[in-house]
């Protein structure tokens, strides 16, 4: 996040992964680029489609001016000559009519494109993430938000403009274990509860130890977990809220019909017994598993070989996404994880339920605890850690090399092979001149790039302040101080820095930069004891007995230099908000010298909120006075660099009045 | 390890390795099931401020400089479980026992609340429940039932860098040694709780000097007990010879006056 | 044998006793504040201070200033110095008085005061609270029958009067030791806190160095009651007898400081007498008021023969030894940010319960023969 969280957040990853590749260290134990998340399920959800622009198993969505799936598919599946580029993209037919199968089954025939007409379309530039979302809330433009299993009123970038937008609303609904300050937004500091129209339905759900389901971490191992206890009182697990959804949306274009019913009546929703009423009376988490997985919908058979050889009978679950067919023969809800609830030898194995504690010589690799995406594969571009023969660079850690007296354990004869872990492939090394591979067998054209196309702000890192800085002029590059790339939503013209005076922009995405009203640096960080903005962790007696209070870290310096003490009370202001925080002054926070002159940083947890503790003891949001800007790729906000004054108070800061 | 019932168990702090994460701290309360008191922040990370009736163990927070380089230290505090403890020879009812197992055990229905024990035990361990009309003194128990039943102290359990380790204490001496020697640049030559007090079940290692972290020093090395023992077992000797002297002394000076009366 | 009469004289109601009883009053309040509320509530006691003013003034103190009892019943009968006969029965009265107001402090101290029997049942012969509580129990009951003859002779139980003074050599001398034993043994509290009570005060023979202090400070208790209550009592004073006590305070005193000296010397921490350091300022205001200055007042003849002088000496003795006994308690726990200052309820506990030694006094001394046996044998 101290990386991401920054306009020019994916550059920041990009130049160290690009370190990474020139060390070669892509593809080795040890390697690559480990992103901390800020969640533990994070890859888990985007793998499964969480994100506006992509589908499940990282498949674009479609934008509106691709009408047919023809087209689709040949706009995104890249193409090459070189014969030792892998190039698995190439399979993207396979898994976009997979997933067409998964989610409208029988009614996705090759005659309607598979269903292809009923995926959500993407106007043609149009972006759907979360600070243009809120944007659109406070200028009127929804009706109606799902706050699930969040609480953006604290978590969301500029909060007030965030707390703003959800009085737009004509209805929200809140999903969360508790109560938050997004559902009771409407009764939090500066709002009028008369004035606000916005109708709040609370549907409280199970937490995680509540219901069975799998997690996916960063390095991509997705582990089961079970259900300790039943959920408690009313509360539901998520899957439950949206079959009760699904069942009464459903209904409801059944009966009125609509603009367009189809996506939602064509949907496949298999995953329990059906009561009379045709609801799923239970939700089984496994069948959803499978779907995932994916399903043979025929028997399928190799004839390209002789003889032919049986690839999966129809009705069973898929090996893996090697086996996924482009002509509606096969069905996966995403197909990165097919493999993950597979058949062995006819019996169903959960294999992401796996507690096998073997390990690859000590590289505490364990492959058979869980299970990881891709089949299994525990270090993607594996093929990078072994030379051209196949030879691993770091012996003493060795992932894969290739082993070309092999026995194979069935017919005891040799067979040349890979030992380790999962190849990326079962190609043979790159110096054979025939059948071997290059690694990067996502790349085109099969090699890792250093600068090449992809993302809005160049071919190569380039450096570039943050939105909210404290200095005049990008020391590397006067055009431009800050990414020209980023899409403000305040000032539009000139040097980006400079907001423009003229009406028609929101007064909440205001910036200060070289202010000296505002003339310390800020970020944003969490705390061992907080999860997230608090909402599960402030109702915890313990964590919030360890953790009581928002406070604002300060060097000795800055600290002297304001006659503050540790354990002050300070107003923390931006232009945005302020909020009230206890000083720690810590030999931590040092001055920086930046371009000749001294930059003072102050650090804030963003886990406290208004509504809990109840007493106000814990302070509000440091997001109040977080900037509304993003990444120029991503729009990831800004969160980790904006500007701030610090003012010693002497009154007593918490607490309701 | 703990299966070894017979042999007194120990436990190993590594401060090295602690990232400060406050999971024990957490996981003693809940296993322990302790209520919270009202904390504010108060500009350090140590919260509560110190041990109490209601904290077992916790966490503080050291930050120093040294040789320009920022150190952030995280201490894990909780009663040291002393070989020969001194609140135990300090409680006029037997209400700390140690147990042949290791853990210092404590029954609350015999303490009258004279709180001796707080002001002999030289970590500063036992705490009272001042709140309460009716206080009892509280402190670690090292899980002692957890341990009875094969399982590892909840706040070893729950350590996710495995900065603590559990296990007889012989293991986890040899264990601390071996630490030291094969890192001897790592770590200072000190292993506390060693001889501390005349040795402790909890054993720390750390690689700056335990002074600096605020740990206790001037702890003799020989069992505290014996201090007021020294005293104590002179008290047989001592009423016996004081009657005897007194009388002697009475009797000669009052011959006389006996005589006198008789008469 | 005299038969006894009361004090026509002297009315037990005066305007000191309404004070005292006005004290003892606020007094209740604050022991129901303390039994209603706990500890904390009531005091400013806290984890880091667990002995407050009650255990430092009420225990420790009061112990040593009720040592005059075990002095004078030594000095008259095991030593026959018949001179301090007449001041014999105060001396017991004072020191049986003393002990009840530790007892009451100390339930009153305890956080589970109705366990206060425990130890008596509970054995832990290994503790010196145990020692203590089981020397404060039987030596207040000794000085309880040490106590009947002039209850009996007020009720004119000749009878058990006679198997009582059959008795005395032996419950005398039983008295003695259960002294010794404990007022040495409040020093030996502290042993066991080598690494927290400051240098200045710990000392493996801490115990003898309470014990010698409360023997001046107990023959100082009754020099100065003696005094107070022949003005109270409009009696004559006994200057001989006061002449001696101020002799055997001086000559104890001497013994006191020099091994107080060199107990320093031999620990090698002498020179943190005069480091500046706050200990070291009221260590030295200790030793110079409480023991230097009354040391070098009652070597003097003609102040030894001065009532005042007398007086101010004893009085300086007793401030010595309250502080001793508060720098021991205190300097183990306070410092280093820690602190600590006395609710008003723990002071006015602790008025409230010398005001109830002194009314108790008055009482005994009005109703019961207290005096009256010396001057039968005048």
């Amino acid at each position: 996040m101290g990386w991401t969280q920054h306009t020019v957040g994916t550059q920041n990853i990009r130049a160290m992964t690009i370190i990474q590749l020139l060390l070669g260290n892509i593809g080795m134990a040890g390697g690559g680029i480990n992103a901390l998340r800020g969640e533990s399920n994070v890859q888990g959800s985007t793998d499964h489609g969480l994100l506006f622009h992509i589908l499940p198993g990282y498949m674009p969505v479609p934008s509106a001016s691709i009408t047919d799936l023809q087209t689709y598919i040949e706009k995104h599946t890249p193409k090459t000559k070189d014969p030792k580029s892998v190039n698995w993209w190439s399979n993207r037919n396979k898994y976009i009519i997979s997933y067409l199968k998964a989610i409208y089954g029988s009614k996705a025939v090759k005659e309607n494109d598979f269903g292809y007409s009923w995926l959500p379309k993407l106007d043609e530039g149009q972006n759907g993430s979360w600070l243009v979302l809120f944007d659109h809330m406070l200028k009127g433009k929804f009706e109606g938000f799902f706050a699930w299993g969040q609480n953006p009123a604290c978590s969301g970038a500029n909060a007030n403009k965030t707390r703003k937008a959800l009085a737009k609303l004509k209805w929200m609904v809140n999903v969360n274990l508790f109560d938050n300050e997004t559902g009771s937004f409407w009764r939090g500091p500066g709002m009028n509860p008369k004035e606000i129209q916005t109708e709040v339905f609370m549907l409280p759900c199970a937490s995680s130890v509540e219901k069975e389901g799998s997690i996916t971490n960063s390095g991509r191992l997705a582990q089961w977990r079970y259900k300790a206890i039943e959920p408690i009182g009313e509360s539901k697990p998520d899957s439950e809220i949206m079959n009760e959804l699904y069942f009464r949306v459903k209904k409801l274009y059944q009966k009125q019909g609509g603009k367009f019913p189809d996506p939602i009546i064509n949907l496949t929703w298999n995953y329990g017994e059906k009561d009379a009423g045709g609801k799923i009376k239970e939700v089984d988490t496994h069948k959803i598993a499978k779907e995932i997985n994916g399903y043979y919908l025929e028997d399928l058979v190799d004839k390209k070989v002789t003889p032919p050889k049986t690839i999966g009978k129809k009705g069973h679950l898929c090996t893996n996404f090697v086996t996924l067919q482009a002509d509606g023969t096969t069905s996966c809800g995403c197909w990165i994880f097919s493999g993950s609830y597979t058949e062995k030898d006819d019996k169903i194995v959960n294999m992401m339920a796996r507690r096998g504690k073997k390990d690859i010589g000590d590289l505490g690799l364990y492959p058979e605890w869980a299970w990881c995406w891709p089949i299994n594969r525990r270090i993607i571009y594996n093929r990078a850690s072994v030379d051209l023969n196949g030879k691993p660079w770091d012996p003493k850690r060795t992932v894969i090399k290739w082993n070309p007296n092999k026995l194979d354990p069935k017919t005891k004869q040799t067979a040349p092979g890979w030992e380790g872990d999962v190849p990326d492939g079962p190609a043979p090394p790159m110096a054979d001149e025939k059948a071997g591979k290059y690694p990067f067998i996502m790349k085109t054209d099969g090699r890792g790039a250093i600068f090449g196309p992809g993302l809005v702000d160049g071919p190569f890192p380039e450096h570039y302040e943050a939105l909210e800085c404290p200095i005049q002029e990008n020391p590397l590059s006067s055009k431009h101080r800050i990414s020209p790339t980023v899409k403000l939503f305040y000032g539009v013209k000139g040097p980006h820095d400079a907001p423009a005076e003229k009406g028609g922009l929101l007064p909440e995405d205001v910036f200060f930069s070289c202010d000296i009203r505002y003339p310390y640096v800020a970020t944003t960080y969490r705390v061992s004891e907080h999860w997230q903005t608090g909402v599960m962790t402030r109702h915890q007696p313990w964590l919030l007995e360890s953790m009581p209070q928002q406070f604002v870290e300060m060097s000795e310096e800055l600290a002297k230099e304001k006659g503050i003490k540790s354990g002050d009370k300070i107003k923390v202001k931006s232009g945005r908000g302020e909020i009230m925080a206890v000083a720690v002054v810590t030999k931590r926070f040092k001055p920086f010298k930046v371009v000749g002159s001294t930059v003072h940083q102050v650090g804030l947890p963003w886990c406290f909120g208004w509504q809990y503790p109840e007493d106000g003891s814990g302070g509000d949001s440091s997001n109040l006075l977080t900037p509304t800007i993003g990444d120029s790729n991503t729009l990831i906000p800004e969160t980790k660099a904006f500007m701030v004054n610090i003012e010693k108070v002497k009154e007593e800061i918490y607490g309701k009045k | 390890m703990a299966k070894n019932e017979k042999k007194p168990i120990g436990a190993l702090i590594d401060l090295t390795k602690c990232i400060g994460c406050r999971g024990c701290q957490i996981a003693c309360k809940s296993w322990n099931n302790r209520a919270v008191k009202k904390t504010v922040m108060t500009g350090n990370f140590t919260n509560p401020i110190d041990l109490n009736s209601e904290t077992y163990t916790m966490i503080k927070y050291v930050e120093k400089e040294q040789d320009a380089l920022m150190e952030w230290d995280f201490i894990k505090v909780q009663c040291m479980h002393c070989k020969n403890p001194a609140c135990v020879s300090a409680c006029p009812v037997g209400a700390f026992q140690k147990s042949p197992e290791g853990p210092v055990m404590y029954e609350p229905e015999k303490c009258i609340g004279c709180r001796y024990c707080m002001m002999a035990c030289p970590f500063q361990i036992p705490k009272y429940e001042w709140e309460k009309v009716s206080p009892v003194v509280q402190k670690c128990t090292f899980c002692a039932e957890r341990i009875s039943e094969g399982l590892i102290p909840a706040c070893v359990k729950t350590c996710p860098p495995k900065a603590i380790i559990f296990g007889t204490y012989e293991e986890i001496l040899a264990e601390a040694e071996k630490r030291i020697k094969e890192n001897p640049k790592k770590y200072v030559n000190h292993i506390y709780g060693k001889e501390e007090a005349g040795g402790t079940s909890w054993l720390y290692l750390s690689s700056v000097p335990f002074e600096t972290l605020g740990f206790k020093m001037n702890i003799p090395k020989r069992p505290l007990p014996d201090l007021t023992w020294a005293s104590l077992s002179k008290i047989p000797v001592t009423v016996g010879s004081l009657a005897l002297i007194l009388s002697a002394i009475a009797y000669i000076r009052n011959r006389g006056e006996n005589n006198k009366e008789e008469k | 044998m005299a038969a006894y009469k009361e004090r026509k004289n002297v009315s037990f109601f005066s305007r000191g006793t309404m004070i005292l009883l006005i004290l003892l009053g606020i007094a209740a309040f604050a022991a129901l504040y303390r039994f209603t509320y706990g500890l904390g509530a009531a005091t400013d006691m806290s984890d880091k201070v667990p002995w407050g003013l009650w255990v430092a003034f009420d225990v420790l103190a009061g112990v040593a200033l009720a040592a005059g009892g075990f002095g004078i019943t030594a000095a008259v009968y095991i030593f026959n110095m018949k001179k301090y006969k007449p001041i014999a029965r105060p001396a017991i009265l004072t020191a049986f008085i003393g002990y009840l107001i530790v007892i009451i402090g100390l339930v009153i101290d305890i956080g589970q005061p109705t366990r206060f029997w425990h130890p008596l049942v509970m054995w832990q012969h290994k503790s010196i609270m145990f020692e203590v509580v089981w020397c404060i129990s039987l030596y207040t009951t000794v000085l309880a029958i040490e106590f009947t003859p002039p209850v009996l002779e007020r009720l004119r139980w000749t009878g058990l009067l006679k198997i009582i003074k059959f008795f005395t050599y032996p419950i005398v001398i039983a008295g003695i030791i259960l002294s010794f034993l404990h007022q040495s043994s409040l020093g030996a509290f502290f042993l066991i806190m080598p690494s927290k009570l400051n240098a200045l005060w710990y000392s493996p023979i801490m115990p003898q160095m309470f014990y010698i202090s409360a023997i001046a400070v107990g023959l100082s208790m009754v020099s100065i009651e003696s005094i107070v209550s022949a003005w109270a009592f409009k009696r004559e004073y006994e200057p001989g007898i006061i002449k001696g006590l101020g002799k055997g305070v001086a000559i104890t005193l001497l013994v006191y400081l020099v091994v107080k000296i060199a107990d320093l010397i031999v620990r090698g921490k002498f020179s943190m007498v005069f480091d500046g350091s706050t200990a070291s300022r009221f260590y030295l205001i200790e030793i110079f008021m409480g023991v230097i200055i009354p040391m070098i007042l009652l070597s003097t003849q003609k102040i030894r023969e001065s009532i005042g002088g007398t007086f101010i000496s004893a009085m300086l003795v007793v401030g010595g030894v309250l502080m001793n006994r508060f720098n021991t308690n205190f300097f183990s726990q306070v410092g280093n940010g820690v602190s600590y200052f006395p609710t008003w309820r723990e002071f006015a506990i602790t008025i409230g319960l010398v005001s109830l030694g002194i009314i108790l006094y008055r009482l005994a001394v009005i109703f019961l023969p207290v005096f009256e046996e010396a001057e039968a044998e005048h």
